[in-house]
């Protein structure tokens, strides 16, 4: 009688592997978010220097940078946001999504939970994803979002270092994977660093949530522990 | 005191006919531990959900934005929230080990089959209230979600459109749907479902609990007239159900602090897009908890045949005490039987799983097949259970 069992059981294993032969898809690169306050810190920089002009993260908080990654609120008002928003105010861009529907055909989403929608390896990908494509009106296409109407705004920092964008291969026509270049370290960290953040500002709660954690379960093993000595002594006498 | 209300509460009958002198058989294994735990899950889903509803919003243009500031301007909101999805999807799995002890150990035959019905009514009850909770967040898979169950209405002939129409206030989803959803999500259906487990513990301490070897307990009683394989459910159970009530929590804790979202499985990624009327997603999916009956809805391409199927699906489980035409109760003396439910569990799981992928041609057709299986075992059951020899049950239980 076992044998059936573990001969459909082992038939099924197959089965996702058989179905998604069949499809294909772009292949994403792989990074492992780092909740670090130093890497969560360069990722909040870079995000609002550079991301925030268009995009906002309309659920996040300033505050957050205080109270999460230890920033201090001087640093904030004056540095990042130039005097424009208190500690207390959201995240939000300048730009209107009016405004982003005109100018560049669809509204810059807004990117709060944009990294739980999403994944922070499509994230990643995608902002190494940019190749040359002189037939899209910003001069640049995407492998893992084609035809995406934002602009390649990463290029510009790596000018001057070893260039990369430039060596990222034309998408192959019909099946197989993209084999992308090697990422110069200095744009790696950078682009994992402000996927880290975005993946942190999708869900804030993770740094609390990871110190957390621990204390909660060593509870519930000491009251495991416990709870266990009592039903035992309780079920001595029954046989 | 006690004397006292006593003389005008029934307060200590109710103790020991449920708790001190409610004799339970002292043979429960595992799958025992799911019924309390369903307990245990239905008071922490009302207690947490009283505290979201506290700062949710019930309103197409304020609920996605009120999520977030629960998950990120209320202190511990976010706590909260996920106490009540992690809540939900640990609501099915207790709820489903539970319903598959009754198969294992023929629970819901003679004299058990309201203990069943009962059940399976607050099966139905869980389902509208998991589905009107999904709703409320009003991302896209709520809404797309919303969009194709009422539409399965329209599948009715003649009357179908209008009820539909009347069951979402609108010609589509929007603020009026959303606004009953929540009135049916936090009061009406909650109502319910404590009524009906109420009434389904109070018909299982009529009748007595079964074991895992369909032993009668009360035939063989003491010169007290306790049944001798039977132990006071209080101290006995209780202790041994608060030990894997922590048990069950540790992994419900270690879900909601490291996996919150159970890589998608929980909480779907496409539910954190706003909801959006004019951009359906590429796939949608129901939340793995209903992907079985998702797949048998699928399983046919007409959709008038699909939604029947589905209804069939669940509506057959309510006959199961009469399908079953055995004598005998557990499968440990029904071994064609035993093998027939692990196939059933089986094609359960696989559909659940198909039910959450997109309709390709292969999935397509292992839907199909074990759809086939799925009817296959309420279609066999009545004549396998009457042909099958079982084995002698015993007289009283062993450990």
């Amino acid at each position: 009688m076992k044998n059936w069992i573990a001969a459909i059981v082992m038939g099924l294993l197959a089965l996702p592997g058989l179905a998604q032969a069949s499809e294909g898809g772009a292949n994403l690169r792989h990074m492992k978010v780092d909740y670090s306050k130093e890497a969560l810190s360069a990722g909040a920089k870079t995000f609002i220097n550079n991301c925030t002009g268009c995009h906002s993260a309309k659920f996040y908080r300033l505050k957050g940078l205080v109270d999460d990654l230890g920033m201090s609120k001087d640093t904030i008002e004056k540095k990042l946001m130039y005097g424009t928003k208190d500690v207390n105010a959201h995240l939000t861009s300048a730009m209107t999504s009016q405004e982003g529907g005109k100018w560049f055909g669809a509204a810059p989403p807004d990117l709060s939970v944009d990294a739980r929608a999403r994944g922070s390896d499509w994230l990643y990908s995608y902002l190494l994803g940019f190749y040359r494509d002189d037939s899209s009106s910003t001069g640049w296409n995407n492998h893992v979002f084609p035809k995406v109407s934002m602009p390649n705004v990463l290029y510009h920092m790596t000018q001057n270092s070893p260039e990369y964008y430039s060596s990222v291969p034309q998408p192959k026509h019909g099946k197989g994977e993209v084999e992308y270049p090697e990422v110069p370290k200095k744009l790696d960290t950078k682009v994992q660093n402000l996927v880290s953040f975005l993946t942190y500002m999708s869900d804030p709660s993770v740094l609390t949530r990871h110190a957390m954690g621990p204390w909660v379960l060593l509870f519930l093993v000491i009251l495991g522990v416990l709870t266990y000595l009592v039903k035992k002594e309780y079920w001595r006498d029954i046989h | 005191m006690i004397e006292w209300v006593d003389a005008r509460y029934p307060l200590m009958r109710n103790m020991r006919e449920h708790l001190t002198e409610y004799y339970a058989p002292k043979n429960f294994n595992f799958f025992y531990f799911f019924g309390s735990l369903a307990l245990l899950v239905l008071v922490v889903q009302i207690l947490s959900g009283i505290w979201l509803t506290m700062h949710y919003k019930p309103d197409a243009g304020m609920a996605f934005a009120s999520v977030q500031h629960i998950m990120r301007d209320v202190n511990y909101g976010w706590l909260i929230r996920y106490i009540h999805t992690t809540g939900a999807s640990a609501f099915f799995i207790v709820v489903y080990l539970h319903m598959f002890r009754g198969l294992m150990y023929g629970s819901y035959k003679q004299p058990r089959e309201l203990v069943w019905l009962v059940g399976m009514l607050i099966f139905l009850a869980l389902m509208g209230e998991a589905f009107m909770g999904y709703v409320l967040p009003w991302g896209q898979m709520s809404y797309w979600g919303a969009q194709v169950i009422i539409n399965l209405f329209t599948a009715i002939p003649y009357v179908g459109g209008g009820l539909a129409e009347w069951i979402r206030g609108g010609f589509s989803i929007a603020d009026p749907t959303l606004n009953r959803l929540f009135a049916f999500h936090v009061v009406a259906l909650p109502i319910v479902l404590l009524a009906l487990v109420a009434v389904h513990l109070i018909a299982l301490h009529e009748v007595g609990s079964n074991n895992p070897e369909g032993v009668d307990i009360k035939k063989k009683k003491g010169d007290d007239g306790i049944p001798l394989d039977g132990i006071p459910f209080h101290p006995y159970y209780t202790v041994k159900d608060i030990f894997g009530a922590v048990v069950f929590l540790f992994v419900a804790a270690v879900i909601l602090f490291y996996l919150p979202t159970f890589h998608g499985v929980f909480l779907e990624h496409d539910n954190l897009i706003q909801a959006n009327p004019l951009k359906t997603p590429a796939h949608i999916k129901p939340v793995w908890y209903f992907g079985t009956f998702y797949a048998v809805l699928r399983a046919v391409p007409d959709k008038l045949t699909g939604v029947v199927l589905m209804f069939l699906s669940i509506a057959l489980l309510f006959l199961l005490p009469w399908l079953d035409r055995s004598k005998v109760k557990s499968w440990r003396f029904r071994p064609i039987y035993k093998q027939m439910v692990i196939l059933f569990a089986i094609s359960f799981l696989v559909l659940m799983y198909i039910g959450g992928q997109p309709p390709t041609a292969t999935y397509k057709m292992f839907g199909r097949i074990f759809t086939v299986i799925y009817f296959a075992f309420f279609i066999a059951l009545p004549f396998v259970s009457k042909w099958e020899k079982p084995k002698p049950v015993p007289e009283r239980v062993s450990k």
